[in-house]
């Protein structure tokens, strides 16, 4: 009975976010990082999929130009040999099929210089920027008008924060690395910006040799928690673990366990979170006090996304900036992005067999501990610009 | 607005080779290549898989069987451990299920000699053949007749080529080799006839010691090119590069790419290609003047083919005999077969994912150069015995 009414309740709460439970291909009219700038070096060709859409990209004369990675002669992928004639086109390797980098017309047919297609044939071409040292493709419909600014698909500018560092400005230090996870990205989303999940964190080594123990989870303690944070033609977005409006969980009776009254120093677990359309996360404070990362889950296919992860730090000289560097290579990295959130890569993989039916994202038993992730939800059913449909086959 | 009239043409196109797409598992009722003689030493028991036929052979006293590689009981393929207590029969490893070899029903049961089973149960058997050092199996309907002749089903002697070796001579040096590709059947055909796929070729160290250089391609000069080779035989066949009716292209303009004079010497573009039911390629000149290459990809399943390469030259005496064998194991077989070749293979495996979904046969955008496929699939779609259902549908 119990079980029954939590599922009229979770139907309720479904009928809210809708959107979302079909979004397993992710949301289509969105900017996505594709790439750090210098995996795409001058003349290189490489390749990416995002949300079931392949993309070819290459860098001529430091421009950058996105394609559909796949030729309308017979499907072959530009990518799986590149192959260039001249700075204006990408060929197919299999019967030189050649199209315009900038429009994604046939310009030629190697064998065949008069054929009648040429001219007629066109691939699709996807708007693609560069900014903050990395590459963004917006996916999603060629004809989606009027195209939103890259701004508007990154976590906000944190103007509470004296020390935010915002990708996009000058004097931000920022590197990260990408991975491939097996799981759906709104499992990323629904990991990261989740205030209890912080339970699978416990051991690790960064936790722990802090000298911090860190609370059993955090509790909507304020209205805001659950609300959007919408700036008017910006991003959108909804609150994880915020002290201002959650309350740390220290004591289980029940359990008899208590967490040990914080020593003195530096606390790793001041952070503060917040979830933004489309895929993004932002931590302040981590992986350090004055740092912030943001982590994307970029929709791949319905199965697996891209694990983004970039730290940054605002840096006001060359001597800030080694140090930044320092920190990055000996701590952030290796015992930040890899050695604490490797166990959040095994918690989604782990639900993916759960969730591959979609149905059952609103199946679930939800406690008070989970209105971040509703929240997000319905921010995503409401701010989305459409649902991405699967590739057709 | 283009993309839609060229997707009209395809759908018509597909409309003429409807059976084509639908061969996923290859054509029935045609005979297949299964060994080399070789391979099968007296006594010896091999399996192979033939368009989703499972099938055993067993040579007894230089006779060959073929008979369905899986026992009526419970399952097991005799071919996982062979088991044969006399010339006549064979028996499944599991319980004793004893077959007769030639007419497949079953003679005892190890255990239970007085089964009322025996007599009653019966595995279908294969007509088998061996010509011309090669072991061919008529795969298809048990009951297909009138049996059409093995000739039916192979390259025909090309009477106009003077020095052609036609396969079951008895004055033909014959070699070859055959391995597993993991493509579609359909890829290896239309990739070998293909007269502009050469593309990929002109990197290979055959080519690029030869001297020579490939045309860009090959492009229908002559009504001919999309004609039906029909012999009296009961051959069926279609030219691929051929030098009369086919005219190389030797520069493009837009591109400013043009291919050098040949210079003097042995040529090794002078070949002639044409493709014949059910899945073989007759490539004249290669992999040198004077040589001809069969090659056959026969259907394993519906994503692999097994590729066969024969190389086959006339030899009058021993000595011409002698000279074969060494230019066959220092040139044909490791710069020919080997080197030149991989990229097909690879071609095809590429493309695979792709043509997974069978209506991709007929959604390409075919240009001037695909004649030679197209011809193929409207022959294979006229004169096939039958589309090969998947096994057990």
């Amino acid at each position: 009975m119990k079980t029954s009414r939590q599922t009229d309740k979770s139907s309720l709460a479904v009928r809210e976010y809708a959107p979302y439970v079909e979004a397993d291909w992710g949301f289509k009219n969105h900017w996505y990082p594709a790439f750090f700038s210098n995996e795409v070096a001058e003349n290189a060709v490489q390749a990416t999929t995002i949300a079931g859409h392949d993309i070819v990209i290459r860098r001529v004369g430091g421009k950058l130009y996105a394609l559909h990675d796949k030729c309308l002669h017979r499907g072959a992928r530009f990518s799986q040999e590149p192959l260039c004639f001249n700075d204006e086109t990408i060929s197919c390797w299999y019967h030189g099929f050649t199209y315009g980098l900038a429009d994604g017309v046939l310009k030629t047919i190697l064998a065949s210089p008069d054929d009648p297609l040429i001219g007629k044939l066109r691939i699709r071409t996807y708007p693609v920027e560069e900014r903050g040292g990395m590459i963004f493709v917006f996916v999603g419909d060629e004809d989606y008008q009027p195209r939103p600014a890259v701004e508007t698909d990154l976590p906000a500018r944190m103007d509470d924060n004296p020390v935010f560092p915002y990708l996009l400005d000058e004097d931000v230090f920022s590197r990260g690395i990408r991975r491939q996870v097996k799981s759906n990205w709104r499992l990323g989303m629904e990991n990261g910006n989740d205030p209890t999940h912080i339970l699978i964190h416990r051991k690790n080594f960064y936790v722990v040799m802090s000298g911090n123990k860190m609370p059993f989870g955090f509790l909507p303690a304020a209205p805001e928690c659950g609300q959007f944070i919408d700036i008017p033609d910006g991003p959108k977005g909804v609150w994880g673990i915020n002290e201002a409006i959650y309350q740390p969980t220290i004591e289980n009776r029940y359990l008899g366990m208590k967490v040990p009254p914080l020593v003195e120093g530096p606390r790793p677990d001041r952070v503060r979170i917040s979830s933004w359309m489309p895929c993004a996360l932002l931590v302040e404070d981590y992986p350090g006090p004055q740092w912030a990362t943001i982590e994307w889950y970029v929709p791949i296919d319905d199965r697996q996304h891209y694990y983004w992860q970039i730290a940054l730090k605002l840096c006001r000289d060359e001597t800030e900036r080694q140090a930044a560097q320092e920190f990055y290579e000996t701590v952030a990295e290796p015992i930040g992005f890899r050695e604490f959130n490797e166990i959040d890569i095994v918690a989604r993989e782990r639900l993916q067999e759960h969730y591959q039916h979609r149905e059952r994202f609103g199946q679930e038993g939800f406690f008070a501990g989970d209105v971040a992730i509703v929240s997000w939800r319905k921010l995503a059913a409401r701010f989305n610009r459409g649902i991405q449909e699967p590739p057709n086959p | 607005m283009k993309r839609a009239s060229v997707d009209r043409t395809a759908t018509l196109a597909a409309r003429e080779y409807a059976p084509y797409i639908e061969a996923t598992w290859g054509l029935k009722n045609h005979w297949y290549p299964a060994f080399f003689s070789s391979e099968i030493p007296a006594d010896g028991i091999k399996a192979v898989t033939i368009a989703g036929h499972d099938i055993a052979v067993r040579r007894v006293h230089g006779k060959l069987y073929a008979l369905r590689d899986k026992c009526a009981h419970r399952g097991a393929r005799f071919s996982q451990e062979p088991l044969c207590f006399n010339d006549e029969t064979i028996s499944c490893w599991y319980h004793g299920y004893t077959y007769g070899l030639a007419d497949g029903v079953l003679k005892t049961i190890l255990a239970s000699p007085d089964d009322p089973l025996i007599g009653k149960l019966r595995i279908r058997t294969y007509p088998i053949e061996e010509r011309g050092g090669m072991i061919f199996i008529f795969v298809g309907d048990e009951d297909y007749q009138p049996r059409p002749s093995l000739e039916s089903d192979l390259p025909p002697r090309m009477t106009d080529n003077p020095s052609f070796p036609y396969l079951l001579d008895e004055d033909v040096f014959s070699r070859g080799i055959h391995r597993p590709v993991n493509s579609n059947w359909r890829l290896g055909m239309e990739n070998g006839n293909d007269p502009t796929h050469i593309l990929i070729h002109r990197k290979s160290f055959y080519v690029v010691m030869s001297g020579t250089k490939l045309p860009l391609g090959f492009i229908p000069s002559a009504p001919e090119a999309g004609q039906f080779l029909e012999l009296p035989d009961g051959q069926k066949g279609v030219w691929g590069v051929n030098g009369e009716v086919y005219k190389p292209v030797m520069q493009n303009q837009y591109l400013g790419i043009s291919t050098p004079k040949p210079v003097a010497g042995p040529r090794i573009d002078e070949y002639r290609i044409s493709s014949w039911l059910p899945c073989d390629l007759l490539v004249e000149g290669f992999p040198a003047p004077g040589w001809v290459t069969i090659e056959w990809y026969v259907p394993i399943d519906d994503v692999r083919h097994e590729f066969w390469q024969i190389a086959l030259r006339l030899c009058r005496d021993e000595h011409e005999r002698a000279a074969a064998t060494e230019f066959y194991e220092t040139v044909a077989l490791p710069i020919g077969f080997t080197e030149f070749s991989h990229i097909d293979v690879v071609a095809r495996e590429r493309l695979q994912e792709h043509y997974r979904y069978p209506e991709r046969f007929g959604q390409e955008n075919f240009f001037a150069g695909d004649l030679a496929i197209v011809a193929w699939r409207k022959l294979a779609a006229r004169f096939n015995r039958g589309i090969q259902e998947p096994p057990n549908s």
